[in-house]
């Protein structure tokens, strides 16, 4: 029958124990990466290449809040200022191009000309226009 | 098997499962980061064609000093890879190029939006959409 000394179990003790946190805090950093991946892929406004699906997509913001009106034909948006704001550049530039140049398709119109404007200010909050594109 | 050992094994097929995701994830993420990096690759190819168009005169087809009416052949808006759609002002171009991996949200291709203005000479705009 083998025999442990009180030390050596000790020892062996000891370095479980080390395993086993070194192996939680694997574990926390792992699940803190799921988390951001997971926030960075919620925050990221989901467009369709093809502007023709793009009419469900304005439907859900329209549900979420976001959107207050869209009016294709003179490409003008209307938006909660709040939620606009709270969204980041690049999910604003999308928006803003995508509904360019859906409403440009949909006029049959070369130019992508598209206005958001903000639905208790009326400030204009980006644009397609003369000078390109602007985002505030 | 001892109670903490238990607890080790349950760990570690915890911790390789969750490598195996994060590295699928990450190797994602490189692809995604690879195909944007091609399509602003193609946006400056275009840049250089729309560029060559607005120098030459308006009596030879070309812009007279501006990039309105600048059409690229179709070769270079739709690869295998990657389609671009542009619309132009009088000293500015805009480009949204669309690849064919998808993007961060997991279901539409990455898109990049660029704008170029030809009183700098350099994109004002550079955006990952996706």
């Amino acid at each position: 029958m083998a025999t442990v000394r009180i030390v050596d179990a000790d020892k062996e003790d000891r370095r479980q124990r080390v395993l086993v946190i070194a192996l939680f805090a694997f574990g926390i950093l792992g699940i803190s990466y799921l988390v951001y991946d997971y926030v960075r892929i919620i925050n990221h406004v989901a467009l369709p290449e093809d502007p023709s699906l793009i009419d469900p997509v304005v439907l859900q913001w329209k549900q979420e809040g976001l959107v207050s009106s869209f009016d294709s034909k003179n490409g003008l948006l209307v938006v909660n200022e709040q939620k606009w704001n709270s969204r980041d550049r690049e999910s604003k530039v999308g928006i803003i191009v995508q509904l360019a140049r859906y409403c440009a398709q949909k006029n049959n119109s070369p130019s992508w000309a598209f206005k958001v404007v903000g639905m208790s200010s009326q400030l204009t909050l980006g644009e397609m226009g003369q000078a390109g594109l602007v985002v505030q | 098997m001892g109670q903490q050992q238990l607890l080790i094994v349950v760990l570690v097929i915890f911790i390789v499962g969750l490598t195996v995701w994060t590295g699928v994830r990450l190797v994602g993420s490189i692809n995604q980061s690879n195909e944007r990096d091609m399509v602003l690759h193609q946006i400056n190819v275009l840049v250089g064609e729309a560029k060559k168009y607005a120098g030459a005169p308006k009596s030879t087809g070309g812009g007279g000093g501006s990039f309105t009416g600048f059409t690229p052949i179709n070769r270079l808006t739709n690869t295998s890879r990657i389609r671009v759609y542009m619309t132009t002002g009088d000293n500015w171009i805009l480009f949204q190029g669309y690849g064919s991996t998808e993007g961060w949200d997991g279901t539409t291709p990455v898109a990049v939006v660029a704008q170029y203005e030809m009183t700098t000479g350099t994109f004002s705009t550079i955006s990952n959409i996706n």
